[in-house]
């Protein structure tokens, strides 16, 4: 093993809980027939660091993980915090969380919905005092929540012939415009900001940088979504849809521009649009 | 970034902007570690105030940094007109991108490391058109893969890369400290002579650790007369920055802790 492939092992044991869990189980003698379970190459490295403080180094990296994302992510539920004294970032430092912490590889989708799963528990279980005073707390959760999720890795892609919706494209429904008083709940209020009570449609996607954008969804763009499953060519969705096949290419490129939409080979996955959002948003 | 005189600053914190703009002539130069928010009603004051340093996430030095890195790096150096650019001698995500730590962590001491950082680090420089400086990482556990010490390898890549040392106090204090090393015979392996720019904070106690880390807090007097002591063997230093960057670093921290440091360092 050279030093690189070395670093990376090292950096999956950090960042891998299960993975590290069972790396030093088979370096106790607790492997496969009572033997390490390590091949030799692995045994090699493993023999040659301190896996205790490994572990408990893999540990604050966790912590550290989460917190910031939360922090990131939940920056609405934390500013307003003083309200409903439920700082999400609390969640990081309960005994549930440390007892998952185990089970938790960093970036993975799938460990991302544990953690929110505990995010909501804390959030919205027994909060009706909140709701009595912030109505739209519920859609707050979820508009977090998914931004939360979003930041996750994507799910290995099997290759489909023709543009497909990512796994990562989120669409959420809320009863709430919360989009509209968002920027209000980070300033200085004396009255909970108010939100309009109507539904609204939000697009999450990741684009491929890891950054994570939020647009509004109209019904013709959750339309399209839905029908591009990848075995349908970008011509026949167009004449499904009743749209002109250039208008659509551009839509396909602006999406995949922002991680919604997965190219194969139909259109261009290296064109870069400058007006994403306003052109993404006619739909 | 003045040549006749050290300059002594701190990060860029926009939740203390206020505080930053009102603090004078106290502070020389702030350090970019997040581009500024589109909406940061203080950036244009600040930018038009302060020299700024870029010192973001550019990208692993382990691994060629790709070009929309490249590109990235280029117009935060370019907006801030940045003397020069720091990265930091880390290597935290896996060359398949599936895992990534998210924080900083020191690579293999290894002679292909080093061939890995030399290389990377000379495109990057080519790139930006603009020096690297790079700051080292502590490590926290026992790791017997080296085929270098810390300072050989760092002084290696100085050498071999043009760059130079951005040296983090607190970070030699927590490498010889887990090494189990006096922390001025630790300093003494390291390239001092090649300090660009000196980095000051504290530590705090981490119970996931069982012991001290890296925090975005103030320097205890002990590590602040570490500082000194290490900043008098530092003869090519020109800049020097209270480095904490976080949300929860509450007001009169960075004031109190530059003034700190100009006193304690003789840089009035």
């Amino acid at each position: 093993m050279n030093s690189r492939d070395a670093q990376d092992f090292i950096l999956r044991l950090l960042a891998d809980g299960p993975f590290r869990a069972a790396a030093l189980a088979a370096a106790g003698g607790n492997g496969t027939d009572g033997e390490s379970g390590l091949g030799p190459e692995v045994a090699a490295v493993v023999s040659r660091v301190d896996l205790g403080a490994l572990d408990r180094f893999g540990r604050f990296l966790c912590r550290h993980y989460y917190r910031e994302r939360v922090v990131h992510y939940f920056k609405y539920g934390r500013a307003l915090a003083p309200l409903t004294d439920r700082a999400p970032e609390k969640v990081l430092k309960a005994p549930e969380f440390t007892a998952l912490m185990p089970r938790l590889i960093l970036g993975d989708r799938q460990s991302a919905a544990l953690v929110l799963e505990l995010l909501r528990s804390f959030l919205i279980e027994n909060a009706d005092s909140i709701r009595a005073r912030i109505p739209y707390w519920d859609d707050l959760v979820a508009y977090q929540g998914a931004f939360f999720l979003s930041d996750a890795l994507p799910p290995n892609h099997a290759a489909t012939p023709f543009p497909a919706r990512a796994e990562t494209a989120t669409v959420l429904e809320l009863g709430w415009d919360l989009p509209a008083v968002l920027p209000a709940l980070l300033k200085p209020f004396d009255q909970v900001p108010v939100a309009a009570m109507r539904p609204t449609r939000l697009l999450f996607a990741r684009s491929k940088h890891a950054e994570v954008t939020v647009l509004r969804c109209t019904d013709a763009l959750k339309n399209l979504l839905e029908g591009l499953s990848g075995e349908v060519a970008p011509a026949e969705i167009a004449a499904r849809l009743g749209l002109e096949a250039g208008a659509l290419d551009k839509t396909l490129r602006q999406l995949e521009t922002l991680g919604a939409v997965l190219a194969q080979g139909s259109f261009s996955s290296s064109h870069v649009g400058s007006d994403l959002p306003q052109a993404a948003g006619k739909w | 970034m003045p040549t006749d005189k050290i300059s002594v600053g701190a990060f860029y914190n926009p939740h203390l902007a206020e505080e930053i703009l009102a603090a004078g002539n106290l502070v020389d130069h702030l350090a970019m570690a997040d581009p500024p928010e589109k909406r940061d009603p203080y950036f244009p004051e600040v930018q038009k105030r302060f020299v700024l340093l870029l010192h973001d996430y550019i990208g692993q030095l382990a691994d060629p940094i790709s070009p929309h890195a490249l590109e990235r790096a280029r117009q935060l150096a370019e907006l801030y007109r940045s003397p020069w650019v720091a990265e930091h001698c880390q290597c935290v995500i896996t060359q398949d991108g599936r895992y990534n730590v998210d924080y900083v962590f020191p690579p293999l001491y290894t002679r292909e490391m080093l061939d890995r950082y030399v290389s990377n680090a000379r495109a990057l420089q080519q790139a930006l058109g603009r020096p690297l400086v790079m700051e080292q990482i502590p490590r926290y556990f026992r790791l017997d893969l080296d085929e270098m010490s810390e300072g050989e390898f760092l002084r290696e890549f100085f050498r071999a890369s043009g760059a130079t040392f951005l040296l983090d106090v607190a970070h030699t204090w927590l490498e010889a400290r887990y090494r189990g090393k006096n922390v001025r015979d630790y300093f003494r392996e390291l390239p001092l002579d090649l300090v660009t720019e000196l980095h000051i904070a504290g530590v705090s106690e981490y119970c996931d650790l069982e012991g001290p880390w890296i925090a975005p807090v103030e320097p205890a007097d002990d590590m602040l007369d570490l500082a000194a002591w290490a900043f008098e063997r530092m003869p090519r230093c020109r800049a020097v920055t209270f480095d904490a960057f976080s949300t929860i670093l509450q007001p009169g921290v960075i004031p109190r802790t530059v003034e700190r440091i100009r006193q304690r360092l003789s840089l009035q």
